[in-house]
């Protein structure tokens, strides 16, 4: 008898499934819960969606046709046995051609294939409507770490119901500040973060790297800090020098130096994808654009703190549009590519920028590119379209204005007499031919009307006559003329522009109705701004001819949800005309918020290290990196924000830590390489190659040419001859050559203040990996291609720099010897070694034959260059001459021709020094 | 004598029964020994070697009357008169034999029997009978699938060579074919069909039903003059029907499926069963370990699959200038994997070739603008799958015509800026209507 | 071509072609990405086998800048003699403020006969490719997005309309390799003028930098900054590099375990050493007369895209994967007689050339070859400065294009314009499923051929496509 009741009980117990425990897991409620938004999201689709179209015969919604099996003639469910069910085969994706989902992107997780697993093994149950209703009551029902959360509300029900798995929210929680994990180390004799990475390393027990030599050190600190490599006397300074906080004045000082902007902001303008003109077919100059690139350095001189840098940026007009400072942050909401000419839709433009500049803040603030919830609701994270379109609504009232903002006193308008009399020059040059073909054509239209006997009628006035009494358009024009005319009109568009530049305006935005302008003339803030705000609606398959519903100005709802009550932010968006975006700025910017603070201190470690704690600073998502060191996050963002969000703190705070100061090399490789190949647990200090503007700043500050003026119009560098004359294609003409500023003072300045065309990427730079310009870029790469070698082998950049070094050389020492061994100092940052010196005398002496034997030809700019191009509407090629203006009174750079012998063989192993790997690498 | 051949199949199975009582006897003896026993084995296996001897004198009758040869036909003639040879000594030798030799003299006697069976039966039903109708999981483990199928649309399946001749191969050529002509019919080329046979031509222009191909196959199956004749295996509807298409349409030698209108029964077909000859997927190799592939990397040859499933190998040796023995022994590593080879500007000379024609499965052989001459093309002949040959800009000419014509499969040959001549390059043209040659169509 | 580079300003300094820097190929062991740390050891571009069979193992993308009139070209519409200047509005939100506002149909201007054993229609300007006609497969069914040049370039170029994407040629060459690796695998012969979107069109998106489209410029240095500087000569970059070596590999014994350092030294030997090869590899001078006849080489209207297309035969010949040809200035609105003949006249000859020299060579069948613009034109024009212009405004919903080669149905039209040419109506395709198709003749499948980047798996189609599947043979 008791073995029956014990036997009863254990049918009870099986029957209601005690939820929570996986292996005894009532298949029936796991189909209820889980299976069937499996199927809903990942199979119905294109298996059972459109009735009219099941595709392979696989019908989901009926369980007797997945027993039969579609096409394949395989039964796709075989209850109890997951083996030989052919649903299961698929979507384990072992054999490519039968794996299902078709996309990778959309395969199945771990715990969705256990899940179908589970369900298949205990039977496959398919329960009726009600009784999966009634399963469903159950709410706390939990499949492993999976939970459910509430978002502002998915398009599709079951997207809504959605189970997440907890570690891939861990952005979206608030910051806890964590303990420090001691341990045994003695708190005040070591620094939190060395604790933190050492806990990181306890199971592993990988053995961590000596500290670097203080050589090292002085290098990779002062080009990690301004970008610039460090001379011999703050060298032999810092090595003689025996004060135990050496270091910490080291530090200070490169934070003091007006040089450190220059370099940190060029991470963000990364980010941001800072431009000086607008892309795509006319890529028309944006004139003041260079004053947002100066706001940011000096934002990060002066340590402005990130939340009212980001505020700023967001809602600077809405702050104090009175303060130029304020207006010129607004720079940010443009810096996209965008362009609207007769050519384009207007709808289309608008909604080209409203996506742009919501997925720029996601990436930049939130580290979460949002465009993937455009189209529909997002695949990984809980970011449902209606929260694209809510916060894309904060920018529905935002229009584009170039307003008035007088120069500041700290912002450099200093400009040559030549280059701002060379613009007038060329516009009254433009205007004269534009005249006389003008009046060519009119002196036809006289004849042809005199011909007739009728009174002649200026253009305008008869443009409205009937065809017969007016003449044939273009009369008097050859083609090749009227091809000019159209080259005249576009360069003089151009013109306009560059010379706007020295007027003060600001590249800003104003809030108002749709106002959208063709972007060839400068926007004014139009006197009436009343009028409806423009509404936002959620749009299906993002296209703007099909909204589904309108939605008000929001947040990302998931932050809200999940912040326990006493953290939530609850800042309610303004949904008028106004200060929209000054709403959205204040949620950004709370305290409470847990992604804008983690996301700045992610960026300032990955910059230091080489490699954020989580390794994609622009996707905290389920599909980016997870962090390797959750708490040293956490406690760094506290940190961060307990100290008045000071990017200049964190700096202190990262680099006086054991690990910052580890050497490059480590005492047990072969250990690391096997346990920790990519050192995320950071054991050594990763050594990188210098970036694009690092390696071309570092060859003119050793070569003393580097004119280290900050802030300014956009200067133009000299690039590769062929790629400067190289024709632009802009609507129907070609853009004036590319010619470099005409003095070296003017030429050779930091390259951040190059002028950066989105159609013309200065050859140099591209190779080196700077990133493009239409898409954000969280971290370079770090490329090896034979095109380097050319640049720094055969290009002219490299030769000049290390003749004018030479030539400095030549002055201020004297014996070959001591220059070399000066120069190995300036380049490698280290003493000369005895057999390095014997070579490279052997190698100076052999060089300086061979040019005492061969003498350099002389070479001159040419001062015009033929342009040949079809004219748009007959399709005839025609030519026509461009005269270089600068060219024409070029001060070049010392040439080699200009030297004598023994200085070109100098250059020549000064250039062998700078394409070494021991130059372009910091350890 | 025909009369009695035609006996053979019958009178061939009573000694497999006899044989195997005797020994199913000869088991039972063995547990539970009794002299009746003993003496009824003695009577079966007299028996079945009397029969034996029968089954192989009419077997001889048969092969006389032709239609049969090759290796199969050999093999099963010599091992049933082994049967029937050593049962009739086991029969007088057994009472002297001791206990073991016995069971050796039976598994000898058994294995011929399984021998000449098993040969005799795939004679009649063709070499994969065994096979073909097995159930999936052992065809598969027997004959490989390399590739998923290519999806070759039907409009670019050449009809002669890619539907009649292979179904004449399957089911003529075993009679109609260049060495044994039975009704002085070859079948194996174009040509060939165009001559007909002894009774006229095959196709009648004015009254195509009557032709006197159609007429031969719609005979009774048991008229003598019927088409595939009794014993053999016969057309099955799909084959009929598409011959009769074909016909309709004058037995064109040169037209592929879309020049034709086909009617929505033989684009099923089509569709569903009938794959043109394509070696791609007839080659059945084993792929080559993955060091190989990465040796010939190493030594300078581009080398990979032709997709990532498949075994079958591509080689590029374009503008290699050397090609030393070294590289070509290294090939050998994957002669049965490889299908295409490029030698295009490189130093390939004509003794490589001899090396390299002994790679089986060559399907594209590239020999451009290299400096192979003449005697080149002769090693070439029994590569039995090569359907690509380019030999453009080398000085290849006319003596090289009948080494070229010999290579039945080809499929496009270029000849562009060699020295061949304008006739030399028509009498290919007549001899092989639809080989590519370069030209435009 | 002159090799003398002594000086800077000769007459003849007329334009350069090249801008941005190629990716030049590597041989396999030289080229290596640091992506999270993992040295790629097999180099990104050595071949590898596609996914199923392929039809096609080379392709030349002929690409018309400037979107050629399909009306006027391979896809005649008698019925617009009827309507010729019958004028009409046209208002809506979807239209650019150039196609709205009042129109007139414009017929036109060349008449059109049936060419080729498979009757395919041909504008009369097309002369020579009338021979070639039963080798080529016209495609009529096929949907633009973009009316805008820049955009709709980027969509046809590299799948998304607004640029940072990779191109198709990078996207094959990512999923192939190159049959050569000391050659580019994806190279670019740009117009006088770069197209419009610049070197976006053929850039590697967010593909490693190796798959970067080369533009190779007919005259100067073909690959910039591959000529060593004047007054520099090859004794004195070999002592450099003598030199050079010595440092490195006295400086990699300090740093054994930074694995960067042996390519980057290693690198330095295959650039010296491709100073010489590309500019050989890329000389059409050594080609026959004959041959350069055919191409029209030498007569003026055809010599400059004449050159291109003998070179893109000669570069895929050498196992370039994906050669892109451009012929720019088809934007005809205005002047369409004289404009679109000119244009015809001068790609017609060597188009046809190339195409009979692929066949005779024995590549046609493995060589794609694609004719297309970025979109196709209007049967109606704008008024415009009170005149009558015979032209045709953008068109994105009708366009024409054809291929040859490469597993493709030849002498066949697929698909159909209605009868005024404004919109397709038979099989009809958005231009993603052209992508698909594409990758699918070089066994590629779209959906699985995918790079992770910027959270998600993005593919060339965007988000997937059909095959056309009456365009494959």
């Amino acid at each position: 008898m008791t073995r029956n009741l014990i036997f009863i009980l254990l049918v009870i117990l099986n029957a209601c499934g005690s939820p929570g425990k996986k292996d005894t897991v009532d298949p029936e409620a796991l189909f209820a819960h889980e299976v069937t938004s499996i199927i809903a999201s990942k199979c119905i689709g294109c298996h059972g969606g459109d009735p009219k179209k099941i595709e392979g015969g696989l019908d989901f919604r009926n369980y007797e046709n997945l027993l039969v099996g579609g096409n394949s003639g395989k039964p796709a469910i075989v209850p109890g046995n997951s083996k030989q069910s052919l649903l299961y085969q698929s979507i384990l994706r072992v054999d490519e051609d039968l794996a299902m989902p078709p996309k990778d992107g959309d395969k199945l997780s771990e715990i969705d294939l256990q899940i179908i697993r589970d369900w298949i093994d205990g039977g496959a149950p398919w329960p009726s409507e009600e009784r999966i209703a009634a399963i469903k009551m159950d709410t706390e029902w939990q499949y492993g770490n999976r939970i459910r959360v509430k978002t502002s509300g998915g398009l599709s029900e079951t997207w809504e119901n959605r189970p997440y798995e907890k570690e891939n929210l861990w952005a979206y929680y608030p910051v806890e500040k964590p303990e420090i994990p001691w341990g045994e180390l003695d708190p005040n004799k070591n620094h939190p973060i060395d604790a933190f990475l050492a806990d990181g390393r306890a199971e592993l027990n990988i053995p961590t790297a000596p500290s670097a030599s203080d050589l090292a050190l002085i290098r990779r600190v002062t080009i990690d800090l301004i970008g610039l490599p460090p001379t011999k006397d703050e060298i032999e300074g810092f090595l003689g020098n025996k004060d135990p906080n050496a270091y910490q004045h080291l530090i200070d000082r490169l934070l003091a130096s007006p040089q450190y902007g220059e370099q940190w902001a060029r991470h963000w303008l990364d980010v941001v994808r800072y431009a000086d003109t607008g892309g795509f077919s006319n890529d028309y100059v944006r004139p003041n654009a260079w004053r947002y690139r100066d706001y940011v350095i000096r934002a990060f001189n002066d340590d402005k703190p990130y939340d009212q840098f980001v505020m700023e940026q967001l809602a600077g007009d809405e702050i104090d549009p009175d303060d130029p400072e304020m207006l010129i942050a607004t720079g940010f909401l443009r810096m996209g590519p965008w362009e609207h000419t007769a050519m384009s839709v207007a709808a289309e433009t608008r909604q080209y920028y409203l996506d742009d500049v919501t997925n720029i803040v996601g990436e930049a603030f939130l580290s979460t590119p949002l465009n993937c919830a455009k189209c529909h609701d997002h695949k990984y994270d809980p970011i449902p379209a209606r929260d694209y379109y809510s916060i894309q609504a904060v920018f529905a009232t935002t229009q584009f204005a170039e307003r008035p903002a007088p120069f500041l006193p700290e912002e450099n308008t200093e400009v040559t007499e030549f280059e701002k009399q060379r613009i007038l020059d060329w516009i009254n040059i433009t205007e004269k031919e534009d005249d006389y073909l003008a009046n060519k054509e009119e002196e036809a239209a006289k004849r042809w009307y005199e011909e007739r006997g009728l009174t002649y009628l200026p253009k305008r006035a008869r443009r409205k006559l009937p065809e017969d009494q007016q003449p044939p358009r273009y009369l008097g024009l050859t083609f090749e003329e009227l091809g000019y005319r159209k080259v005249l009109n576009k360069r003089m568009q151009l013109l306009r522009k560059q010379k706007e530049r020295f007027e003060p305006f600001a590249f800003s935005v104003y809030n108002g109705p749709v106002n959208i302008r063709n972007s060839q003339n400068r926007g004014s803030v139009p006197e009436n701004l009343n009028g409806e705000p423009p509404n936002t609606n959620i749009l299906a398959g993002g296209s703007v001819y099909a909204p589904i519903e309108p939605v008000e100005a929001g947040v990302m709802s998931i932050i809200e949800n999940l912040a326990p009550e006493s953290k939530k932010i609850n800042i309610k968006i303004p949904n008028g005309m106004e200060s929209r975006r000054l709403g959205f700025a204040k949620w950004l910017t709370h305290p409470d918020n847990p992604i804008l603070a983690r996301s700045m201190v992610n960026r300032i470690w990955q910059h230091h290290f080489g490699q954020g704690i989580c390794e994609t600073p622009n996707n905290f998502g389920a599909t980016g990196g997870k962090p390797t060191h959750p708490e040293l996050l956490d406690w760094l963002t506290s940190y961060f924000i307990a100290h008045d969000y000071s990017v200049k703190e964190m700096h202190r705070l990262i680099m006086t830590s054991r690990a910052y100061r580890f050497s490059s090399s480590h005492p047990d490789w072969s250990k690391v390489n096997e346990v920790d190949p990519d050192n995320e647990l950071l054991s050594y200090f990763n050594p990188r190659r210098m970036d694009a503007e690092e390696l071309k700043d570092a060859m003119l500050y050793i070569s003393g040419e580097l004119n280290t003026k900050m802030g300014g119009f956009p200067t133009r560098p000299e690039i590769n001859m062929e790629a400067a004359l190289q024709p632009r294609h802009i609507m129907g003409s070609i853009a004036p050559a590319y010619q470099p500023s005409r003095t070296p003072e003017e030429r050779n300045r930091r390259t951040i203040y190059a002028e950066r065309y989105r159609t013309l990427a200065d050859p140099y730079l591209e190779v080196f990996n700077q990133p493009g310009t239409d898409m954000s870029c969280e971290a370079r790469s770090e490329s090896t291609v034979t095109p380097q070698v050319f640049t720094m082998f055969n290009g002219q950049n490299v030769r000049t720099r290390s003749l004018v070094y030479a030539n400095r050389l030549m002055n201020d020492f004297d014996g070959q010897e001591n220059r070399l061994k000066e120069a190995i100092y300036a380049i490698f940052n280290r003493e000369a070694r005895p057999d390095e010196i014997e070579e490279c005398l052997h190698y100076l002496e052999k060089m300086t034959k061979y040019h005492q034997d061969n003498k350099p030809p002389k070479i001159d700019y040419p001062t015009e260059v033929e342009r040949e191009m079809f004219e748009e509407m007959t399709g005839e090629p025609f030519s026509f001459k461009e005269e270089l203006d600068i060219y024409k009174n070029y001060i070049p750079d010392l040439q080699p021709w200009q030297v004598d012998a023994s200085t070109r063989a100098l250059a020549d192993l000064i250039a062998v020094y700078f394409n070494s790997n021991e130059f372009i690498y910091v350890y | 004598m025909d009369f009695l051949g035609a006996f053979h199949p019958l009178v061939l199975h009573v000694p497999i029964g006899a044989l195997i009582a005797a020994f199913l006897l000869e088991m039972v003896h063995y547990f539970r020994k009794s002299q009746a026993l003993d003496q009824s084995v003695k009577i079966v296996l007299g028996f079945s070697a009397f029969t034996a001897i029968i089954a192989a004198i009419f077997g001889i009758f048969l092969s006389q009357k032709g239609g049969y040869q090759g290796l199969t036909l050999q093999i099963h003639q010599w091992s049933g008169i082994g049967v029937a040879v050593l049962s009739t000594m086991f029969f007088f030798l057994k009472s002297r034999l001791n206990s073991q030799s016995v069971w050796v003299a039976w598994g000898l006697n058994l294995t011929f029997l399984t021998i000449a069976g098993h040969f005799g039966g795939s004679l009649t039903h063709g070499e994969d009978f065994l096979l073909k109708d097995a159930p999936d999981f052992i065809k598969e483990t027997f004959t490989s699938q390399n590739g998923s199928p290519l999806f070759i649309h039907p409009d670019s399946v050449d009809v002669f060579l890619d539907i009649i001749q292979p179904i004449a191969r399957e089911k003529c050529n075993s009679c109609h074919n260049t060495n044994k002509k039975q009704g002085s019919l070859d079948l194996s080329e174009a040509s060939t069909w165009k001559k007909g046979g002894k009774s006229g031509e095959l196709f009648d222009p004015e009254n195509t039903m009557q032709s006197l191909l159609l007429h031969r196959i719609f005979l009774p199956l048991d008229h003598e003059e019927h088409m595939p004749p009794k014993g053999q295996e016969q057309l099955i509807p799909s084959e009929v029907a598409l011959i009769e298409w074909w016909l309709e349409h004058g037995m064109p030698f040169d037209k592929k499926v879309s020049d034709l209108q086909s009617n929505s029964r033989i684009v099923q077909i089509l569709n569903s069963n009938f794959r043109p000859l394509d070696p791609y997927q007839v080659i059945t190799v084993d792929p080559v370990d993955q060091s190989i592939l990465d040796e010939f990397r190493a030594n300078g040859i581009t080398a990979l699959t032709i997709s990532r499933k498949s075994p079958l190998i591509e080689i590029r040796l374009a503008g290699v200038d050397t090609i030393g023995s070294d590289k070509i022994e290294l090939l050998k590593k994957a002669r049965d994997q490889i299908v295409k080879i490029d030698f295009q500007a490189s130093g390939i000379t004509n003794d490589h070739l001899k090396e390299i024609a002994s790679f089986p499965n060559l399907i594209h052989l590239s020999l451009q603008q290299t400096n192979i001459s003449n005697g080149a093309i002769l090693n070439l002949k029994d590569l039995k799958y090569l359907q690509h040959l380019n030999v453009h800009s080398t000085s290849i000419s006319d003596e090289s015509i009948a080494d070229l014509m010999a290579l039945d499969k080809l499929r496009s040959l270029y000849l562009w800026n060699t020295n061949f001549s304008s006739e030399g390059i028509e009498k290919l043209k007549l001899a092989r209507p639809n080989l590519e040659l370069g030209e435009l169509n | 071509m002159s090799t003398d580079h002594t000086n800077w300003n000769r007459r003849d300094f007329l334009y350069g072609l090249g801008s941005s820097i190629g990716a030049v190929a590597l041989s396999s062991l030289l080229a290596c990405e640091r992506k999270t740390g993992q040295l790629v050891s097999k180099g990104p571009l050595s071949p590898s086998a596609p996914m199923v069979r392929a039809r096609a193992k080379y392709c030349i993308f002929l690409t018309m800048e400037g979107g050629p009139s399909h009306i006027d070209t391979f896809d005649p519409k008698p019925q617009l003699d009827k309507y010729h200047l019958t004028k009409f509005q046209r208002q809506g939100e979807k239209f650019s403020a150039m196609s709205s506002g009042d129109r007139y149909f414009v017929r036109s201007p060349f008449s059109s006969r049936k060419v080729g054993k498979s009757g395919v229609d041909m504008s009369e300007p097309f002369v020579h490719l009338a021979d070639v006609a039963d080798e080529i497969c016209f495609y009529r069914g096929c949907q633009a997005e973009s009316v805008n040049h820049p955009t709709a370039m980027y969509h046809i170029n590299t799948g998304n309309r607004f640029g940072g994407e990779p191109a198709l040629g990078s996207w094959i060459s990512y999923g192939l390799g190159t049959m050569n690796e000391n050659l580019p695998a994806f190279v670019v012969l740009p117009e006088v003028a770069y197209p419009q979107g610049g070197p976006g069109n053929w850039s590697n998106g967010f593909l490693p930098a190796h798959y970067q489209g080369t533009p190779l410029r007919p005259e100067g240095s073909p690959i910039l900054n591959i000529n060593p500087p004047p007054g520099v000569s090859r004794y004195h970059q070999e002592e450099s590099l003598e030199l050079l070596q010595r440092l490195n590999r006295e400086h990699q014994k300090m740093h054994p375990y930074h694995d960067e350092l042996s390519a980057r030294i290693e690198n330095y030997e295959l650039a010296y050493r491709m100073q010489m090869e590309v500019p050989d590899v890329i000389d059409i001078e050594g080609e026959d007369e004959k041959t350069k006849e055919l191409y029209g080489v030498g007569q003026a209207e055809t010599d400059v895209f004449g050159r291109k297309c003998l070179l893109a035969r000669k570069l895929v010949e050498q196992g370039v994967r994906f050669v892109q040809v451009y012929s720019g200035g088809w934007d005809s609105h205005d002047f369409l007689e004289r404009a679109h003949g000119n244009l015809i006249t001068s790609i017609d000859k060597p188009i046809a050339g190339l195409i009979k020299d692929l066949k005779r060579r024995g590549m046609l069948d493995e060589t794609l070859i694609i004719w297309s613009g970025e979109f196709g034109r209007t049967a109606d024009n704008g008024v415009r400065e009170n005149g009558v212009a015979y032209g045709r405004d953008h068109n994105p919903d009708a366009m024409g294009m054809w291929f040859a080669g490469g597993g493709v149905k030849a002498g066949h039209i697929i698909g159909a314009t209605d009868e005024l040419g404004q919109e397709a109506i038979e099989i009809v395709h958005p231009l993603r499923d052209l992508h698909v198709t594409l990758l699918h003749l070089f066994g590629l499948d779209d959906n699985k051929l995918t790079y992770f980047h910027g959270g998600r798996h993005k593919q060339l189609s965007q988000f997937g496509g059909q095959v056309i599947k009456e365009v494959i043979a």
